[in-house]
């Protein structure tokens, strides 16, 4: 059985932090403050997100002279679309299995 | 207190910097960018030893690329190599065939064997035709994703269960062919040409084998050393003779299970018979074949008395 993509745990709570506001910018250690994630986690999900077209990035000016640019990240309409089923999905996964909780999804 | 803080913080820092700079030079170019970006966070983090665990997701980076490369090429590589196994296996499958059972695998390949034998092509075939199909539309929906669960893997469980098909032939084929040829033909007389016997003999053989008169008055010209498939030292009544593995080594009989018979038409007498009826030596008949000791265990063969003698 193929296992669907990006339906494992972390990287649904990447892409529900990056649902919570579609339009803005993420830096990545903010995600990781936000998720729980260590960046070992982290990156490669952000790197599989974008290879599929799902996330866009851009590099950010930074808000210090002398501070390096940073990288951001936001879904694009395509991961958007795609990830809002995919947290739908797990969201009703996790209700049928702990019914009464809203654990994570809460 | 500050101060220690502050040298351990700038320690872990340097320790961070140098962890990702080695990274740098071990990771693959195309992710060199994810590495600035993790390393751009470092700023933004409060504290050396956090920054120095941070900096250890890079090390994950590396890790991450190589085992998608390793996939790659398990994906690229691994059915060839499979395919090259199967074929391999299967040209030395035939040929260890031909060898063990020389001229007997053409009448093995037309009873039986073939049949098997046609199954592994079709089904090596039948797999690459499920491949292709499989690839073809798994890039249709997915387009150039390079993700591991968007690779096909039918196609590799395919190739891997036609080579175990094949392997288990290459190791059981012989074997089963080898059962099949130590079984007995249908019931016939292994005989030994000889006048004397002559009533007991026929009416052994009589009983034993369908056969007209004419041919069981020529055949049981003989003495029997065996009836269907049993020595005559187990029947009452007759006398015994040496034994057959030894007394067969090059001698010239009839394969009487694969058909080879000394039948009426082919049999002829001398002309100079005595009395008692025509002596073994007497008796004309189509050539037989060479025999050795494994005739004698079949018990299925018609053996000239002379030659016994």
């Amino acid at each position: 059985m193929t296992r669907q993509p990006n339906a494992s745990p972390q990287t649904i709570r990447v892409l529900r932090l990056l649902l919570s506001e579609p339009t803005a910018w993420h830096y990545g250690y903010e995600i990781s403050q936000q998720t729980g994630l260590k960046s070992g986690t982290l990156y490669p999900i952000l790197i599989r997100l974008a290879d599929q077209g799902w996330l866009e990035t851009r590099w950010a000016e930074p808000q210090r002279q002398g501070r390096p640019a940073r990288h951001t990240y936001r879904l694009t309409q395509v991961g958007a679309r795609a990830a809002s089923g995919l947290v739908a999905q797990a969201q009703e996964a996790h209700t049928v299995e702990h019914p009464g909780t809203q654990g994570a999804f809460g | 207190m500050r101060q220690r803080r502050t040298t351990r913080d700038r320690i872990t820092t340097l320790a961070a910097l140098r962890l990702l700079a080695w990274v740098s030079k071990h990771i693959d170019p195309e992710q060199q960018l994810w590495l600035d970006a993790l390393r751009a966070e470092l700023d933004a983090i409060d504290g050396g030893i956090a920054r120095l665990g941070w900096a250890m997701g890079g090390l994950r980076l590396i890790w991450f690329e190589r085992r998608r490369h390793m996939l790659h090429a398990t994906y690229r590589y691994g059915p060839i190599l499979l395919n090259m196994l199967e074929a391999a296996l299967f040209v030395g499958l035939v040929w260890s065939l031909i060898r063990q059972y020389g001229s007997i695998i053409v009448v093995l390949f037309e009873l039986t064997g073939l049949s098997l034998l046609l199954v592994v092509p079709v089904f090596i075939a039948l797999a690459r035709v499920i491949r292709a199909r499989v690839i073809r539309s798994e890039a249709r929906d997915r387009g150039a994703s390079r993700e591991r669960h968007d690779r096909p893997r039918l196609p590799l469980v395919l190739d891997a269960f036609s080579l175990a098909a094949l392997l288990v032939m290459y190791l059981g084929t012989s074997a089963a062919l080898d059962q099949l040829m130590v079984e007995p033909g249908p019931p016939t007389a292994g005989a030994v040409v000889r006048s004397a016997d002559h009533h007991t003999a026929e009416a052994i053989v009589d009983q034993s084998i369908p056969l007209s008169l004419s041919d069981v008055y020529l055949t049981t010209q003989v003495k029997p050393v065996a009836v269907n498939g049993s020595s005559t030292a187990q029947l009452p009544g007759l006398p015994q003779y040496p034994d057959p593995p030894q007394a067969l080594l090059g001698i010239q009989g009839y394969d009487l299970a694969h058909g080879q018979f000394p039948d009426g038409d082919g049999m002829g007498f001398s002309p100079d018979w005595g009395s008692d009826g025509p002596g073994p030596d007497q008796i004309l008949g189509p050539p037989g074949r060479l025999l050795d000791a494994h005739d004698a265990k079949t018990l299925n063969v018609l053996i000239p008395w002379m030659a016994m003698g």
